[in-house]
């Protein structure tokens, strides 16, 4: 089997073998289907000019005659696409086609255009006959394969202006609807979550990614059920000891359970208004009221005015608003078929690009009274919200913690025996809290941000601030200090602290991310390397094979690098060698994050002598090896980037002066405040992104107000421009 | 049964709720074409404060200490006599499988496990917060019913309606457990409920109905894929809307099977609620609601410290979880009286389901029932070991009346419980190898995965 045929088994399964057989033909085979098919309508015609060629030039090389598995040749896969079968394969020929990773990356690429035509025939043919032509499309919506979307046609785009999403709507996020529980009259605390983000590392929070589906409205009704119970609670008179019916509840609902005969229409209006005032902080339209008023009348007759009243009050938290962002603009279309957010929807996609809280009184008076309706308002307001230090924007600090994903360190649980320095208990919370605080400290400054974070040699050191005591060990009994090979002598309240140079550099060396980027018991350099493969270059690793049990040779005699010696089979090799020497240079940092010379591995001799005097063994005996940190940084991207390493330190620093490295940064950053990822349209906003957060001297905020006031966050694109990108 | 069933089916129609109703659609054509051997039923039992070994242990078959344990033991239970606790399941004895020696340290132990006791799976105290779906959701979603899963139970305060406790859909996404009874009948029977029940199952239909119709308002504004995901929303409550239907439908069935709303639904008494609990669950299996329930007692870390002042126990159950004892009764005396007590409502659940012919047989043919407590096995548990109890062989597909041992943590033949619930997977015909998280510190040697051979049919 050809190289490059077992590149192609380590993409995921479905897909391959499918590819594997589609592209199994032979250039002969190809041109007799053609001949064949010429006549045969419209859509051979298509095939034989747009899609056969791109077979021949850049796929029969690998996938010809000599391909064993010829189930599916050429001349069996029709164009018309009329049988289940073939409709399936042609789907996943799309999807290889549009995910970018056929060819593989070291082989010849087609033109881009080329490609683009070959797409849209298939996908065409494919919508024309029935067949998945999204499969493609819905990995492209997803966070994990935000890196297929070609570097160069971003920050080289030649586009006039930004072709901005379609309209959509965007579940509320977890912390918003929190919120909402909570400016409704509920209490959060107490009711459960409807809305989840998924497991996993990276930006979560992408509209594309949830739907709203059976059980979340079940238990969005539930909760409605419980926040309306709550706002129209019952009172016990103190005098006459009698319950008062919605006695602790605002006078206009009380106001529709005591009129004799039933509430007035001017009653229900009124509790209608408050109601929507609360909830979604406007005023109900004049259907709204109707609808809600027959609702509200039907629920009294059918369930009695306590319970009718509170049915229909619930009601209101499943409107779209309430469980949504409603992005889908208003007004006529620009001369590029563009129409911007609405005013009130802009003043909430203000607010929740910063905050969990919904808009603050002067966004939603802006934009009642016209004055958010264009860039330079929704520049003014981000400002504002920015320079308030009364307003909480947790926003910020999240998106670094979804970027680096150092937070997630204590869920990789530690083995006691490997803590005992740690009093038996490796407090990994404090680890994240003191990169927290670096994060915090370096935005405060706000100058070369991506660098400082990249290479800084400073560090928060199980730190905290008492609000009696001032600055404290941020626990005192489980030395979580000795992560940063900090004595507790050597401990000061300066914070924070310098640490040597040639040790630490930025959060890829902070304990945190290092315990979240490594194994219950050792390092990792799989995860580390790809992290940095994927969120530093821009690059991506297929998805492992389902055919690979992807687990360290069981060799503790060996140091990991030799370890991980096994992936350099060429089956392996081909996703291995975008991750191992990016990863291996981390090996200076044992798994619990502490800066080495030596790694611990099993002596087996040793071992093996170690026994008592009844000849029982006594237990594992270790040995240290020098620890070897070199590395490698290739296939970049960028000129003159790639080279060899001597350490962790040496590579970040390298890595933090990339203008590359930089754009991915603001592709990063795009994703998480646009909650999608970026698509060719958008390369105008994140030329204009990268430019400010250059001109500003590297300031955080410059980079975000940018990409909050482009046209990809403003305006949505009417859906016949969308599908012509 | 089977006319209803099929009668449900019947109205379904492919409208805009399609797609969401669809795999309930496909389960009962699936049910309907499996119908001889009937649908399998699990109902979970899950008692707070923890089960040590020795309460369930059948007498006559000793154990050695920890790591004394290291041989798979296989026994049939009808050769020894039941301990005090399980005595109500007497005339039951050759359904009952003891389970001892099973693991869960991932899931962290303490008071509770919270979720991770039906998760096998990490938990995050303090928070109540899931990290997974747990195995009663796992089996419902295999044995779909018009209310997929029923969580009902106690908390250690009455004023409580509903609590998080236990169950959960996904990472993040808990399911409530209903602790009042009379409210969770009206959740339930309230198509065919008098008064206050009828009411607002009539008032949930009328919002249902409205919000369903304007909804579709906003669906033009959208194109494509955006469009489509929208419609998931409006189906949600197309679909919530005809279980409304169909729940007036069967109106009869339910007449028929529905209990009869006591003094107990309302009272102040643990052991009353919990009884209505259970006859809650009998009616809802029985009327054909649903596959799965999960009763659980006083679980979870905020809600386990219940008093069985029912039982004439003053002492809460964390008083006696540190050794409390009262009028002459040991800690380990009173938890047996209260454990006990819980069998006696799980025998009255298997007496009710063993008169409801099926197939060739009666419903309690086809159902296990799975008692364990969220502690595992103690009061400060450390999932070193985690007992259960399983009754029936849910249609042949389980082994019954054994007592099984597995060795102890790490020692070659250990099991965790993950295994358990990988092998209830099996027996509910949606086999699933590697339900929960594994535990890292296993040694490779010790099979994570899998069912329990010795358990599976």
């Amino acid at each position: 089997m050809s190289k490059t045929v077992e590149a192609i088994r380590c993409l995921s399964h479905d897909t391959v073998s499918l590819f594997i057989r589609v592209l199994c033909f032979s250039s002969a085979l190809i041109f007799a289907a053609f001949a064949s098919s010429a006549c045969r309508g419209d859509e051979q015609h298509g095939f034989a000019g747009q899609v056969a060629p791109l077979f021949q030039n850049f796929c029969v090389k690998c996938h010809g005659t000599d391909e064993e598995d010829t189930q599916l040749a050429l001349h069996q896969i029709s164009a018309t696409m009329d049988a289940p079968l073939q409709l399936a394969n042609w789907s996943k020929i799309l999807t290889r086609l549009q995910l970018g990773d056929m060819p593989p990356a070291d082989e010849r690429q087609p033109p881009r255009d080329d490609r683009e035509r070959a797409i849209r025939w298939i996908k065409a043919e494919l919508d024309r006959a029935g067949g998945r032509a999204d499969a493609g499309e819905a990995k492209l919506r997803q966070f994990a394969y935000g890196n297929l979307v070609d570097h160069e046609s971003l920050f080289h785009s030649t586009l006039e202006v930004a072709i901005p999403a379609e309209p959509r709507l965007w579940r509320l996020s977890p912390s918003i609807y929190e919120q909402l529980v909570n400016d409704a009259g509920g209490d959060s605390r107490s009711i459960a979550q409807p809305f989840a983000l998924g497991p996993g590392g990276g930006i979560k929070d992408y509209a594309a990614a949830f739907v709203v589906d059976e059980p979340t409205v079940t238990q969005l009704l539930r909760n409605a059920g419980e926040i309306v119970a709550a706002q129209t609670r019952d009172k016990q008179d103190k005098e006459t000891n009698e319950t008062v019916v919605f006695g602790n509840a605002p006078k206009q609902f009380r106001a529709l359970v005591e009129t004799q005969g039933g509430p007035t229409g001017g009653q229900i209006e009124e509790a209608l208004h408050y109601q929507f005032d609360r909830i979604l902080q406007r005023e109900p339209t004049a259907d709204e009221l109707a609808g809600f008023t027959a609702l509200m009348r039907k629920n009294i007759r059918d369930a009695g005015a306590a319970r009718g009243v509170r049915a229909t009050l619930a009601a209101v938290l499943l409107l779209p608003e309430a469980v949504f962002r409603l992005e889908l603009g208003q007004g006529p279309p620009d001369k590029h078929g563009r129409i911007m957010l609405s005013p009130r929807e802009l003043a909430y996609a203000v607010a929740y690009a910063l905050t969990d809280e919904r808009p603050d009184g002067q966004l939603l008076k802006a934009a009642d009274e016209g004055r958010l309706a264009t860039r330079d308002d929704v520049r003014r307001e981000l400002e504002r919200l920015w320079q308030d230090p009364k307003t909480k924007k947790p926003r910020i600090p999240r998106f670094f913690r979804e970027y680096f994903g150092y937070h997630r360190a204590p869920d990789v649980f530690k083995n006691d025996k490997d803590v005992k320095q740690y009093s038996g208990r490796f407090r990994a919370e404090i680890l994240v809290n003191d990169t927290d605080q670096l994060i915090e400290w370096i935005l405060k400054r706000d100058q070369n941000v991506l660098k400082e974070l990249l290479t800084t040699n400073r560090s928060f050191v199980n730190y905290r601030v008492d609000s009696k005591k001032g600055p404290v060990l941020a626990h005192d009994k489980n030395h979580m200090e000795l992560a940063y090979n900090v004595a507790i002598d050597e401990w000061t309240k300066d914070q924070p602290m310098e640490l040597p140079r040639e040790e630490r550099a930025g959060i890829l060396t902070q304990p945190s991310w290092l315990v979240a980027h490594s194994d219950n018991t050792h390092t990792h350099p799989i995860l580390r390397g790809k992290w940095v493969r994927e969120r530093l270059l821009g690059g991506t690793v297929p998805d492992l094979p389902i055919t690979v049990d992807a687990q360290f040779p069981d060799a503790p005699e060996q140091t990991i690098r030799e370890r991980l010696a096994i992936t350099k089979d060429s089956y392996c090799w081909k996703c291995h060698q975008q991750m191992n020497s990016l990863g291996l240079p981390f090996e200076a940092y044992s798994h619990l994050g502490e800066f080495r010379k030596l790694e611990p591995v099993l002596d087996l001799q040793a071992t093996a002598a170690n026994v008592d005097s009844k000849g029982n063994p006594r237990g594992d005996v270790l040995r240290e090896v020098e620890v070897d940190p070199s590395g490698v940084i290739s296939r970049s991207g960028e000129q003159g980037l790639d080279c060899e390493v001597k350490s962790a330190v040496e590579m970040i620093h390298r890595l933090a002066d990339s203008d590359r490295v930089r754009q991915v940064f603001v592709r990063h950053v795009f994703r998480y405040f646009m909650g999608r990822n970026e698509r060719p349209g958008d390369g105008p906003t994140l030329i204009a992104a990268d430019k400010a957060y250059v001109e500003s001297g590297g300031s955080f905020k410059g980079l975000v107000i940018s990409l909050l006031t482009s046209d990809s966050f403003l305006y949505r694109q009417l859906p016949s421009q969308v599908a012509r990108q | 049964m089977q006319l209803k069933r099929r009668d449900i089916l019947k109205g379904i129609t492919l409208g805009a709720g399609a797609t969401v109703l669809t795999p309930l659609v496909r389960q009962l054509e699936a049910y309907g074409a499996d119908a001889a051997v009937g649908h399998r039923r699990f109902v979970f039992v899950v008692e707070g404060n923890g089960l040590p070994w020795q309460q369930i242990q059948p007498i006559g078959i000793d154990r050695g200490k920890n790591y004394e344990r290291t041989k798979k033991v296989e026994l049939a239970i009808t050769d020894y006599e039941l301990p005090k606790s399980l005595e109500p399941l007497a005339k039951y004895h050759d359904r009952v499988s003891v389970i001892q020696g099973l693991s869960g340290r991932v899931c962290g132990g303490g008071h509770s496990n919270d979720f991770g006791a039906l998760g096998a799976c990490a938990v995050q105290h303090g928070a109540a917060v899931p990290k997974g779906e747990t195995i009663d959701v796992a089996l419902a979603r295999a044995n779909p019913g018009l209310f997929p899963i029923i969580g009902l139970g106690i908390s250690d305060r009455p004023e409580h309606t509903t609590i998080y406790n236990c169950s959960a859909l996904a990472a993040n996404k808990s399911l409530p457990t209903q602790c009042r009874p009379d409210l969770a009948y009206n959740s339930l029977f309230g198509s065919i409920a008098e008064g206050a029940g009828r009411e607002a199952f009539a008032a949930q239909s009328n919002v249902l109905d409205f919000l369903a119709g304007d909804l579709k308002k906003l669906e033009n504004r959208l194109s494509g894929f955006e469009r489509e995901r929208f419609q998931q929303y409006v189906g949600a409550f197309e679909s919530l809307r005809d279980r409304q239907s169909r729940l007036n439908e069967i109106e009869n069935t339910l007449r028929e099977h529905a209990p009869v709303v006591g003094d107990k639904y309302r009272s102040d008494v643990e052991t009353d609620r919990l009884d209505a609990h259970f006859d809650l669950a009998a009616a809802s299996l029985i009327g054909g609601l649903t596959n799965v329930v999960t009763i659980a007692s006083g679980v979870g870390s905020l809600f386990f410290s219940v008093r069985f002042g029912g039982l004439g126990i003053q002492i809460s159950k964390h008083g006696i979880g540190h050794g409390g004892g009262e009028g002459g009764k040991s800690a380990g005396e009173l938890a047996t009286i209260i454990r006990r007590f819980h069998f006696e409502l799980i025998a009255r659940l298997m007496d009710k389901l063993n008169a409801m012919p099926e197939g060739n047989g009666s419903m309690l043919d086809n159902t296990v029932i799975v008692y364990l407590s969220d502690a595992a096995e103690g009061h400060h548990a450390r999932c070193w070991e985690w007992p259960f109890v399983v009754i029936g062989d849910g249609g042949g597909k389980l082994k019954r009346g054994r007592y099984l041992e597995y060795p102890y943590y790490n020692l070659a033949g250990h099991r965790p419980i993950n295994c358990l619930y990988n092998t209830l997977l099996h027996a509910a015909g949606a086999p699933r190898d590697d339900f929960g998280m594994a535990d890292p510190m296993l040694d490779k040697d010790v099979e994570q995965t899998g069912p329990l051979a010795e358990l599976l049919a």
